[in-house]
């Protein structure tokens, strides 16, 4: 009768329950936001181009924002945005928004409110206009490169947007000196092909994680002047306004999952080399 | 029929395409007017898309429902509930402070915001099993997602700001380089493609539709 | 019917009844139906982490039909109303700031011919919409593809390298230029050859293998950030907003007579 061998340690751990991984990941994700460590948060200087682009501008000057992302990245983008979008009032910034993702616009509408709730001064129509979603994508961006109004005959709240008194002096793409995107996707190469690059307006990019890679070429080729990326950009741009929030608190979270990972793929690759040893020498054996 | 089904799109594709080329070239109030009523019609017509997209899967869940496919009460579940969201959506918008932004803030957003939260898990666990150094490719793939991985955390920079530096040079220097390779890639075919579709040689973005 | 029509297309969701709900649905009571209501279904989706479920099906199939209600909603205010009736039939608009444009219908024909593909025999319509539209939309994107995108994109990889080395600083600078151009330029020998990838053409394209294999190693270190951002993000609420402060803050004011 052929004797069962019983399976290795290294078998055994290669072999980890799925369910005892996605544990560990809970806790490390947990632990953390229970009992921050505060490890410090490096500004990287594609994030420092974009705070320094829009502290530098002179006060009141236009700036555009396209907030294209759903809740799917909300965790990522919506930060970032609140903390760009602070700046901008801070700066005393007049500032048109723009959306190209349909489940997108309440949550801009949301980071409005709470904004207000901080600068009950900030006024609708005149330091800003939301101007809500419009359908079509790259099609969009062409069209507000003649104006707004047209493209967005009605803001988000559903009143005109022809006569707002921001509208009289901001109403193309042409007229921002700078824009922000927000991107969860490819929706930021269209801003720069059709429109930025086109009404030769300076850029900058606050990206999901899983799509900042892609933006780094446009940063080199200076079609974008700065890059926001995933969680730990928009942590990065808290600690530049000095409002640590949602970011900031994940960021201890995000680094013990991420130690986490490391470590779990780095044991595996070593005892995978140490297993493929382990056999070639059996198999010598019974030669 | 025969010419308004086959030859008709193809000619309305070439000339809708060479005008708009062309007009690029010839700067006028014109060109200004044609660009930009184009855009203004394209963007009702995408309208229009958008909602057929929308009615092709309310479509789906309904013959679900009528033919009685297994579990087609949850196809029953989708419509209920895509009639109750349009009433409310079209009496009081969806904006928030309206029944329909209620909806919108307290079961999409938990519901989408989680859909894709899952993936946390599965790709820590497919991490673990399939990352493996197994060809010298794989080992370059691997080195620089680990040395990305943790050197763009907090932990990174206090574990070493050698790290973190070095994983700034990947980002910015051959990580970079790749995806230029891949932009001008994709810059080029779409070129390619354009002339395609200019030209009548590529036509299947028209669908069968019969 | 036709009188529910008008009364729709002129509604802009700020009726007087809108005005009576007030803050019921951003405050108080509401709040915590909701609080509550996003946990069970936060809850539901994350069943699926064990197994497929029917919790799971009941939260994708609702999540799909409020996705379609909401979006439908959503174009008929942001795009059919003030893009196409709205011009059509101004008197509709009580704002008064709409103006007769006639020249509408011809979009919107060609909108309606998409919306027939779901009629069988008409659908073959919709080819002179997508003629129209992608026709156009090419003649337009050529040139700014070009200008845009490939010819800024090419400069930058070519003239980004330094020729005269006179530091340590540009010498580094060289090197980093030549890894972007040689990185770049072997990718699209990889993408665009064609032909069998052996001597010189496979040298290279094995270089473009490699550089590849790094930016997608890269990315797997940011996709990684973001699918944990996400999760993260779920959590916080679960533990703050619901079990933080629905569960264990109303138990304990009931301890504290709060």
């Amino acid at each position: 009768m052929e004797k069962v061998q019983k399976p290795s340690f290294i078998e055994r751990f290669l072999q980890l329950d799925r369910r005892i991984i996605y544990t560990l990941v809970a806790l490390a994700v947990a632990i953390p936001l229970l009992f921050p460590l505060g490890l410090p948060i490096k500004v990287t200087p594609e994030v420092q181009s974009v705070y320094d682009m829009i502290e530098d501008l002179p006060e009141g000057s236009n700036i555009l924002m396209s907030a294209d992302f759903d809740p799917a990245s909300m965790p990522e983008l919506y930060p970032m945005m609140k903390s760009v979008m602070r700046h901008i009032i801070r700066k005393h910034h007049k500032l048109a928004i723009t959306v190209l993702w349909p489940n997108g616009p309440n949550l801009v509408a949301q980071c409005i409110e709470e904004l207000k709730q901080e600068y009950p001064e900030w006024t609708n129509t005149v330091d800003y206009v939301f101007l809500g979603y419009q359908v079509g994508g790259a099609i969009v961006i062409i069209s507000v490169g003649d104006s707004f109004s047209g493209t967005f005959p009605k803001d988000y709240y559903g009143e005109s947007t022809d006569g707002m008194p921001i509208i009289k002096e901001f109403n193309q793409l042409g007229q921002a000196d700078y824009m922000v995107m927000f991107e969860a996707g490819n929706s930021g190469d269209w801003w720069i092909v059709y429109g930025t690059e086109v009404h030769d307006v300076p850029v900058g990019g606050g990206v999901t994680a899983v799509v900042a890679p892609m933006y780094y070429p446009y940063l080199q080729a200076k079609q974008l002047n700065g890059i926001i990326g995933g969680l730990k950009g928009a942590a990065e741009y808290e600690k530049l306004t000095d409002v640590p929030a949602l970011a900031t608190s994940a960021m201890d979270s995000q680094s013990m999952v991420h130690a986490l990972i490391f470590v779990a793929i780095v044991l595996a690759n070593i005892f995978a080399l140490m297993l493929v040893g382990q056999k070639r020498r059996q198999a010598r054996e019974e030669m | 029929m025969q010419f308004l089904r086959k030859q008709f799109p193809v000619m309305l594709a070439f000339v809708m395409g060479m005008a708009m080329f062309i007009r690029e070239f010839v700067p006028s109030k014109f060109s200004e007017q044609l660009y930009y009523g184009f855009t203004d019609w394209a963007i009702v017509i995408v309208g229009f898309s958008a909602v057929f997209a929308i009615l092709s899967l309310l479509h789906h869940h309904m013959n679900k429902v009528r033919r009685r496919v297994e579990g087609y009460g949850y196809s029953v579940i989708t419509i209920l509930a895509f009639i109750q969201m349009i009433i409310l959506g079209l009496i009081f918008s969806v904006r928030p402070g309206t029944p329909a932004g209620w909806e919108y803030q307290w079961l999409f957003v938990p519901m989408q915001a989680t859909m894709f939260a899952t993936l946390a898990f599965f790709i820590a666990s497919a991490a673990f099993r399939a990352f493996r150094a197994r060809t010298w490719e794989a080992l370059a793939l691997l080195l620089a997602g680990l040395i990305v991985m943790i050197g763009r955390v907090p932990i990174g920079e206090f574990i070493s700001p050698h790290l973190s530096t070095f994983s700034d040079w990947i980002m910015n220097n051959p990580s970079m380089a790749g995806f230029r390779g891949i932009i001008l890639g994709v810059a080029l075919a779409q070129i390619a493609i354009s002339v395609r579709i200019i030209f009548g040689i590529e036509r299947t973005y028209m669908g069968g539709g019969d | 019917m036709t009188h529910l029509g008008i009364i729709l297309l002129q509604n802009n969701g700020l009726l007087p009844w809108q005005e009576a709900m007030g803050t019921f649905f951003t405050e108080g009571g509401m709040i915590v139906v909701g609080t509550w209501i996003a946990a069970g279904l936060t809850l539901f989706m994350f069943s699926f982490v064990y197994k497929d479920n029917p919790f799971f099906r009941f939260g994708e199939h609702l999540y799909l039909g409020i996705s379609a209600g909401y979006l439908m909603s959503l174009y008929f205010f942001n795009n059919m109303k003030p893009k196409f009736f709205y011009p059509l039939m101004p008197f509709l608009d009580a704002s008064g700031d709409s103006t007769l444009n006639l020249w509408v219908i011809i979009p919107g024909i060609l909108g309606l011919f998409i919306i027939f593909r779901l009629i069988p025999g008409w659908g073959w319509l919709s080819r002179i919409t997508f003629a129209f539209y992608i026709g156009g939309f090419t003649g337009i994107s050529f040139p700014k593809v070009l200008n845009g995108l490939l010819l800024p994109q090419f400069y930058a990889t070519m003239q980004s390298i330094p020729w005269q080395v006179n530091s340590l600083d540009s010498a580094v600078l060289l090197l980093n230029s030549l890894v972007l151009f040689v990185g770049a330029l072997s990718v699209l020998v990889y993408f665009f050859f064609s032909m069998e990838h052996r001597g010189f053409i496979g040298g290279v394209s094995r270089v473009g293998i490699y550089t590849l294999m790094i930016a997608f190693g890269a990315s797997f270190g940011y996709t990684i950030m973001a699918r944990i951002s996400l999760l993260i993000g779920r959590m916080q609420f679960l533990m703050f907003d619901w079990i933080g402060d629905e569960i264990v803050a109303r138990i304990g004011s009931l301890f504290h007579g709060g």
